[in-house]
């Protein structure tokens, strides 16, 4: 189980820093990724099994590039603060931003994803001849 | 998608993006969010395409940004291992000696997070030299994870660079796939 538990989080080092204080814990064990990388990765979840509901998807309709720059300028702005040093988020708001991000590009991005591989899979099957009449 | 070249060369300007940020040292760091390095190369491809291509809706589809998405990490993968490779043969000592310094410098070291030094302790623990199955382990690990995130940059391309009036997002409905 244990060898398990650290390929996983070795596996997981690739995609994220793994930094024990920028992440969250559970019973003093660290999560195999950050807070901000959780967030985005949960809401991702979330928005996809949100664009499952037409309702709720047409309210998005037509709105593909707005909702990309909403869902991307909170978490940039975020690290762009970090970086020139203006302020320090904490896992907080690093875990808010990054659920922001994940929930807004599920709902963007996975009906794009479905939409192309229906495309594709359209490609691929001949379509239906009618029979000639007479 | 229309034009005088093919999808392949945009994917591959795309995974010399991809590939640099998996296989460079420095540039590796970019990774550490969320694959961006890797999933700035999907959206540097679709980007370059959009570029080349114009406006129009049927440029760049999104049929399209997915290829050029999966593509360009796939191109990535290859660029990367072998950039890797290349770094471990000829770089790998004088990575390890700058960390060594960092670490031996008091003054350095006490300037550093405690879990930078963590990290720089761990990467000193884990050298061994070129090692071909690190390479091969490197190729496959990153052969599942490029194309995943390649793919989720061309398409954050695809939707932030078209218009919204183009292919509104819209689930397929099963009933316009032919039978």
């Amino acid at each position: 189980m244990e060898v398990t538990g650290n390929r996983l989080v070795s596996f997981y080092g690739h995609i994220c820093h793994q930094i024990e204080s920028r992440s969250l814990a559970m019973a003093a064990f660290p999560a195999a990724v950050c807070s901000r990388c959780m967030g985005v990765y949960v809401a991702f979840l979330v928005g996809t099994m949100i664009t499952g509901f037409p309702f709720a998807m047409r309210w998005f309709a037509g709105t593909g590039r707005l909702l990309m720059i909403i869902a991307l300028a909170p978490m940039l702005l975020d690290v762009a603060a970090g970086i020139i040093g203006l302020y320090e988020s904490g896992n907080a708001t690093r875990l808010l931003t990054g659920a922001w991000f994940g929930l807004f590009a599920g709902i963007c991005i996975v009906p794009v994803a479905v939409d192309a591989l229906a495309d594709i899979v359209m490609r691929q099957v001949p379509t239906r001849r009618e029979p000639l009449a007479g | 998608m229309q034009g005088n070249r093919s999808i392949f060369y945009y994917a591959l300007l795309g995974g010399v993006i991809s590939g640099a940020t998996i296989g460079l040292p420095v540039l590796g760091f970019l990774n550490c969010a969320c694959c961006a390095g890797v999933m700035l190369g999907g959206f540097l491809a679709v980007f370059f395409a959009k570029k080349d291509l114009g406006e129009e809706p049927s440029s760049v589809s999104r049929t399209d940004a997915l290829q050029l998405g999966v593509l360009s990490g796939l191109a990535g993968t290859v660029i990367g291992t072998i950039l890797h490779g290349i770094v471990m043969l000829v770089a790998g000592d004088v990575m390890v000696d700058l960390v060594s310094t960092i670490l031996r410098d008091g003054d350095l070291r006490n300037s550093l997070p405690p879990e930078l030094l963590i990290a720089l302790d761990e990467f000193m623990a884990e050298q061994g030299g070129f090692s071909l199955i690190d390479l091969t382990g490197h190729f496959f690990i990153w052969l599942f994870l490029a194309p995943l995130f390649g793919l989720v940059g061309g398409l954050i391309g695809y939707s932030l660079l078209r218009k919204d009036s183009q292919e509104p997002p819209s689930l397929s409905s099963p009933s316009e796939i032919p039978t």
